[in-house]
């Protein structure tokens, strides 16, 4: 597979993911995808031959938002307020509502939470992989995807009691 | 049970969140050109430095001495040997492509079928960790014709270069993780990803530097070497 018919086959999906692991910071994500991508070009004609080069991309890419540089230049993450809930008007907009609530607090979690619920529950990489992936134990994954949830779900669950006092 | 079936929901309510959150998202359509371009720059950035490094070490030397620096393939000196050592492969599945500036040849160290180009290390580059091991200085080869590149170790015996099978996450080498010698393939010229019948290799060295070192250049083990010096750091010529 040349490295063009990769680019064009996996990079929706990949710049999905990056969005997911930028907090849905477009410019950010364009950026990483782009980094994660050219690390790749630079070694094509070996990783092509493995059996699959979009899990290695997806390697580069969850350990290039790692990167310090990068830290630096993203935006301070948000913290997590009951105040950010939506007030809802009929079902499909307290979907949405939800939604929003719910990517508001991920893109809030510290990068190594974020990062592993995003690969747990977007990629739905098992949780050896992660751990392959993040160069850590899989115990790590499991308590930052536990801390993760838990973290996700304190929030949620305040913006909804929020929004019962609004209604009532 | 209650809570394990709630955190069920709740995964599943966040995997549904995360699909249809970026669901309509799609990558810029230059996405190929911008990738591109990002390594285009990159190797700019290697060969831009290392033309400061070679440009800085032809100001630095005289005249008379300055002929170690560059290609004396009209005056090999070491005798042929019986076998061509081998050393650590580099194969077509391993070349890599990147484009180089139009003038790229001015700035590499030229011996017969091989350019060089030391990459990106100035003269006060550090070559050792704080914990003593070594690291990698990369390299770009360019070859029209199958090479083995090999360094003699000081006339103490001492050996002080290696050629490395490829990058670790941590950067800390020590020599016995490379080879003092390197075979690199041509690659043919459908396969050849670079262009202007070249193949090119973008491979890492450790060196226990700062040391000029020199290299014997060989295509086939009846014909004498030519011969290479790289600067790596400040030094003067000889190892």
């Amino acid at each position: 597979m040349s490295f063009e018919e990769f680019v064009q086959g996996s990079s929706p999906r990949l710049f999905r993911t990056a969005l997911l692991l930028t907090g849905n910071d477009r410019a950010a994500a364009e950026d990483l995808l782009q980094a994660a991508l050219e690390r790749a070009y630079r070694h094509w004609a070996r990783i092509c031959r493995s059996e699959e080069p979009e899990r290695y991309v997806r390697r580069i890419l969850a350990n290039a938002s790692h990167d310090r540089w990068r830290q630096a230049a993203r935006r301070r993450e948000r913290s997590m307020h009951a105040g950010d809930a939506v007030a809802v008007t009929d079902d499909h907009a307290g979907a949405v509502a939800d939604r929003d609530l719910l990517m508001r607090a991920l893109a809030g979690l510290p990068k190594r939470q974020r990062t592993v619920l995003v690969l747990r529950y977007y990629s739905d990489l098992p949780e050896l992989e992660i751990a392959d992936v993040l160069g850590c134990s899989v115990g790590t994954v499991k308590s930052q995807a536990s801390r993760g949830l838990a973290r996700l779900r304190a929030v949620v669950e305040r913006g909804t009691e929020a929004e019962r006092t609004w209604r009532h | 049970m209650e809570a394990l079936t709630d955190m069920t929901d709740f995964e599943n309510r966040l995997r549904a969140a995360m699909q249809s959150s970026v669901a309509a998202e799609h990558p810029p359509a230059n996405l190929l050109a911008q990738v591109r371009r990002r390594h285009r720059r990159h190797l700019a950035r290697l060969g831009a430095i290392g033309i400061a490094v070679v440009v800085a070490a032809a100001l630095a030397v005289s005249p008379a001495r300055s002929a170690l620096l560059r290609d004396v393939t009209t005056r090999p000196e070491a005798p042929a040997p019986a076998i061509m050592p081998r050393g650590q492969a580099y194969g077509c599945d391993s070349q890599t492509y990147g484009a180089l500036q139009s003038d790229w040849r001015r700035f590499a160290v030229h011996a017969g079928p091989l350019w060089i180009i030391n990459r990106g290390i100035g003269p006060d580059f550090n070559f050792h960790n704080p914990d003593g091991t070594l690291k990698a200085v990369p390299l770009i080869l360019l070859l029209q014709d199958n090479v083995t590149v090999s360094v003699e170790p000081t006339s103490a015996g001492q050996p002080y270069f290696r050629f490395l099978p490829g990058f670790n996450a941590t950067d800390e080498y020590t020599l016995s993780d490379g080879l003092p010698s390197a075979t690199l393939t041509a690659c043919s010229a459908q396969a050849a990803l670079f262009g202007e019948g070249l193949t090119e290799y973008y491979l890492g060295v450790i060196v226990a530097g700062p040391r000029c070192i020199t290299l014997d250049v060989q295509t086939s083990a009846s014909q004498p070497p030519h011969r290479a010096t790289l600067q790596f750091g400040r030094c003067t010529t000889g190892n």
